[in-house]
């Protein structure tokens, strides 16, 4: 498994340079660039300050330069819009804010998914059932743009219970709203994935032999069906991650957390190239990572899976 | 003594339409030390009866009358009362071995599990009564098995775990629903031995589910033939196979092609159309090994070469893994051959371009074994039998094609209102029909059936096996018939090939291969092969070959009827096949005594 591993993170070097390429080659070959505005710059000076990023070089020279400098230096360049910052800095400062909240809502939406699910296939066609599925689509018909409004809106302004934007080091009562903004529709489907995958399970022939075998029902659903059940839901899981991580922007606006959503949506719209490729550099990783995480999961859930 | 008594069963099922009476009021006891066979096609109820008395209907069923186990009530308990009695007093082995174990789930663990629930066992003490019954039921290094998954075990060796722990607690009864179903021919016959042992040793009471009519002759005391959600008749084995009462039990021994007995194809001359040369067919199968795995060939076809002659039925048998698909297959080039030549009417049909090859698939035709998933969903069964006429006669006008339809539908038993039917409105056998249809509507000279029957019930198994044999007598279509089902082969086939790894091991007239087979592994085939008539099966010997069918990446199983040459160190020696009378073809092998004293050893 050990070889698989390295085998895996091998083949990820290429596949992260070739998006790396791609990011690069599609954002010059828009129209623009960082220093183009609406009042144009004396050519002199755009050229001045292109020169001093580097811009007025060969594509392929810059290409090279960055990835120099990035396995060499590990340094991922200045921005070229935030003055005297660079790209270390900005990801250094937004990241952890991300990825704080995002594993908050990725372990809510989990935990309570995979729990509504089981309840409800257990308890299939009972209140308890209708109930959770009706949570469900409720949930998943609340993507984080609607329920970051509607939280602030009965919390903060009505209710007054909890503050409706800000970060304040990550403490408690400034975590809540932006987790639940983010998770509620991952929590949805979660549930709805793991209701269907366990009635499927629940009607394969295995469950039929363990209640042949005089199984109590619990050791029947937690010894037998449990491990099936979730092989569907660890699939979808992989890329939620990734998703509460880069999707999150709307939670950095609405809440005013200072996470990294905003910079890498900001630093598109402003040609901030060197924020921007930071930063698809990163998510690129991170998926990399996680597919690779997915892919082990399986074969603790299903033996049959050799690597 | 009576074990299980029924009385007036009566199982229901809710369904959009209405309720579905699927049992309509059985009666019946089981006693003591010996095994009743509850016979009948599919949804005759006959599962359906037992799943009710142990409480395993789906959450739409109900069931009502009375069931009594030793004289205690146990139809419609609650779970935790019922629980008390399954696993313990009731064991229950099902058809298919594959997917009735747990796959996250080590074999011991499974098993131990019984013993937890119902004495109470654990640690080392479930340990050893789980592998005294491995050990029992026949398991090679039963040891190991405990620590492995099921996926890792053979379909065999699944179905005796499966016995193994439903007999732990040692129960008064063992219900086996269609056993042996899923299992090769001499797989099945090892696991028929050991449940009749354990019902001779241990007295237990064997409740067996079947369709087959050679495994009831072989396993049971007394039957049951069951029809629509009734016995229509009852008695003792050798009654009813001597002489059966009712008009279904008659036509169900009728439908039962036999190996020992009755028509089979006959000899046939004619030019030769087909001529396959050294046919191979290799799969790049990837292995463990170095960083980035290196890959092996698994010699799925490993030269055959065979001629066929027009209108003439070559049929090809062997177990599981032994190519017979991959072999036709490669024939019509649907997958591509490795090596080895195809000459189709002189043509070689290996070396054709598409254009080419498409104008000859006019006249080479396969007719698949599923029926339902073989034929596009989303057509009308009159669009998929009209589809090759599209392709090969485009000059017809839409009428004149619908002419042809109709005309073939006829031809092959379907009613013209199924015009416009789909797949899914219509029964399994129907769809065949419609398969054979497709395949027959440009009278093409070469029909492959690839398990064409097998998955059809016996009555109309019969029925497709008597038009596929009509429809060559009016047409004159030569047919590769493959089956594992040897009693088939027999009937519809002029010649019968038997492969063994990717190898003929034996090739000659229908009637030489079942009656005189001289290579050991058609011989133990042919010996396993369940003969519908009690008096006759019960006769015979079988020639067991002891061991597992081994895996074909196994380089020394290819060597395995040759142990002299494996002994001599020539483990890349092929068996030569050798006419030993005039068109009898055995593969070169070693004495029988010798390769049954090898494997012993």
């Amino acid at each position: 498994m050990l070889i698989y591993v390295i085998r895996r993170l091998l083949v990820a070097i290429p596949t992260i340079a070739l998006l790396v390429v791609a990011s690069f080659l599609m954002m010059h070959l828009a129209p623009g660039g960082p220093f183009t505005s609406e009042r144009p710059l004396p050519p002199e000076v755009l050229a001045n300050i292109e020169a001093q990023y580097g811009l007025d070089q060969p594509l392929w020279k810059q290409l090279w330069d960055y990835f120099y400098n990035i396995v060499v230096h590990f340094d991922f360049g200045p921005s070229f819009v935030q003055k005297d910052r660079t790209v270390n800095d900005i990801i250094a400062q937004g990241f952890p804010i991300s990825l704080t909240y995002g594993s908050l809502a990725f372990l809510a939406a989990t935990i309570i998914g995979v729990v509504l699910g089981i309840a409800a296939a257990i308890r299939h066609n009972s209140w308890v059932d209708y109930f959770a599925v009706s949570i469900g689509i409720a949930a998943q018909a609340l993507p984080n743009f609607i329920m970051g409004p509607i939280l602030i809106l009965t919390f903060t302004l009505w209710l007054g219970v909890l503050p409706g934007g800000g970060w304040n080091g990550g403490q408690w009562e400034y975590l809540v709203l932006p987790v639940i903004a983010l998770s509620t529709s991952y929590m949805g489907s979660i549930a709805r994935i793991t209701r269907s995958s366990m009635l499927e399970v629940m009607n394969s022939n295995f469950i039929r032999t363990a209640r042949a075998k005089g199984l109590p029902a619990r050791a029947i659903i937690w010894r037998h069906a449990m491990k099936p059940t979730l092989l569907p839901v660890i699939s979808y899981l992989g890329p939620v991650f990734v998703y509460v991580l880069t999707g999150s922007v709307f939670v950095d606006l609405y809440f005013s957390t200072g996470g990294l959503g905003q910079s890498f949506v900001s630093s598109a719209l402003t040609r901030d190239y060197a924020v921007l490729l930071g930063v698809t550099i990163l998510y690129g990783t991170l998926t990399v990572l996680v597919n690779l995480a997915t892919d082990l999961a399986y074969a603790w859930f299903d033996p049959k899976i050799r690597y | 003594m009576t074990i299980l008594s029924v009385k007036d069963l009566r199982v229901g099922f809710e369904t959009q339409d209405g309720r579905f009476e699927a049992v309509k009021g059985v009666s019946f006891d089981i006693r003591a030390g010996e095994c009743l066979g509850i016979v009948g096609e599919s949804g005759s109820g006959k599962s359906q009866s037992f799943m009710a008395a142990m409480g395993l209907l789906p959450p739409n069923g109900s069931a009502s009358g009375s069931v009594t186990l030793a004289g205690k009530e146990i139809l419609n308990l609650p779970v935790g009362k019922l629980n008390r009695v399954r696993g313990a007093d009731v064991g229950m082995i099902f058809q298919d071995p594959l997917t009735a174990l747990t796959p996250h789930l080590k074999v011991g663990e499974q098993m131990a599990e019984v013993l937890k629930v119902h004495r109470g066992l654990s640690g080392a003490q479930a340990r050893k009564l789980c592998l005294d019954w491995l050990e029992r039921v026949r398991i090679p290094e039963a040891a190991r098995r405990m620590k492995q998954y099921p996926h890792e075990l053979s379909g065999g060796m699944r179905q005796r775990v499966m016995i193994a722990q439903a007999m732990l607690c040692e129960p008064k009864l063992l219900i086996a629903d269609e056993p042996t179903t899923a299992l090769d021919v001499t797989v099945q016959a090892e696991v028929l031995d050991l449940m009749d042992e354990l019902k001779r040793e241990l007295g237990t009471a064997i409740a067996l589910i079947t369709h087959d009519m050679g495994v009831v002759a072989r396993m049971c005391d007394r039957i049951k033939v069951m029809r629509l959600g009734a016995f229509v008749e009852e008695g003792e084995v050798h009654d009813i196979f001597a002489a059966p009462q009712h008009d279904y039990t008659r036509r169900l021994l009728d439908a039962m092609p036999r190996i020992d007995k009755g028509e089979s194809g006959g000899h046939i001359e004619g030019e030769e159309i087909l001529r396959v040369e050294d046919m191979k067919v290799h799969f790049p199968i990837k292995v463990e090994g170095g960083l980035f795995g290196k890959t092996v060939p698994l010699k799925a076809v490993n030269g055959v070469t065979f001629g066929l002659k027009a209108g003439e039925t070559l049929g090809i048998v062997g177990e599981s893994g032994c190519g017979k698909s991959t072999l036709a297959r490669a024939v019509l080039r649907l997958i591509d051959p490795s090596d080895g030549s195809v000459s189709w009417l002189g043509k070689p049909l290996h070396a054709m371009d598409k254009k080419a090859l498409k104008a000859e698939r006019e006249d080479l035709q396969i007719v698949f074994q599923d029926p339902l998933a073989s034929l596009d969903p989303r057509m009308t069964i009159a669009d998929s039998i009209a589809e090759p006429l599209k392709t090969y006669r485009p000059g017809l006008t839409k009428s004149e094609r619908r002419e042809e339809v109709l005309k073939m539908m006829e031809r092959v038993g379907l009613e013209a209102e199924k015009y416009n039917r789909y797949p899914h409105e219509l029964s399994g056998g129907q769809n065949q029909r419609v398969g054979i249809a497709r395949a027959m509507i440009n009278r093409p000279k070469l029909i492959i059936c690839d398990e064409a029957v097998s998955a059809l019930d016996v009555s109309i198994q019969a029925q497709i096996v008597a038009l596929l044999k009509e429809l060559q007598a009016e047409f004159g279509m030569s047919m590769l018939f493959i089956s594992h089902d040897l009693s088939v082969v027999r009937e519809i086939s002029n010649r019968i090939m038997v492969l063994y790894l990717g190898r003929i091991v034996e090739l000659a007239d229908a009637e030489t291969v079942c009656s005189a087979p001289r290579h050991p592994y058609t011989r133990s085939l042919i010996s396993a092969v369940p003969i519908p008539d009690p008096a006759a099966e019960r006769a015979r010997t079988r020639i067991r070959l002891p061991g597992e069918l081994p895996s074909p990446l196994d380089a020394k199983a290819a060597l395995r009827f040759l142990p002299s040459k494996l002994a001599a160190g020539e483990t890349d020696y092929v068996p030569q096949l050798e006419e030993v009378a005039p068109g009898h073809f055995v593969a070169e092998h070693d004495d029988l005594d010798r390769i049954m004293a090898e494997d012993a050893a």
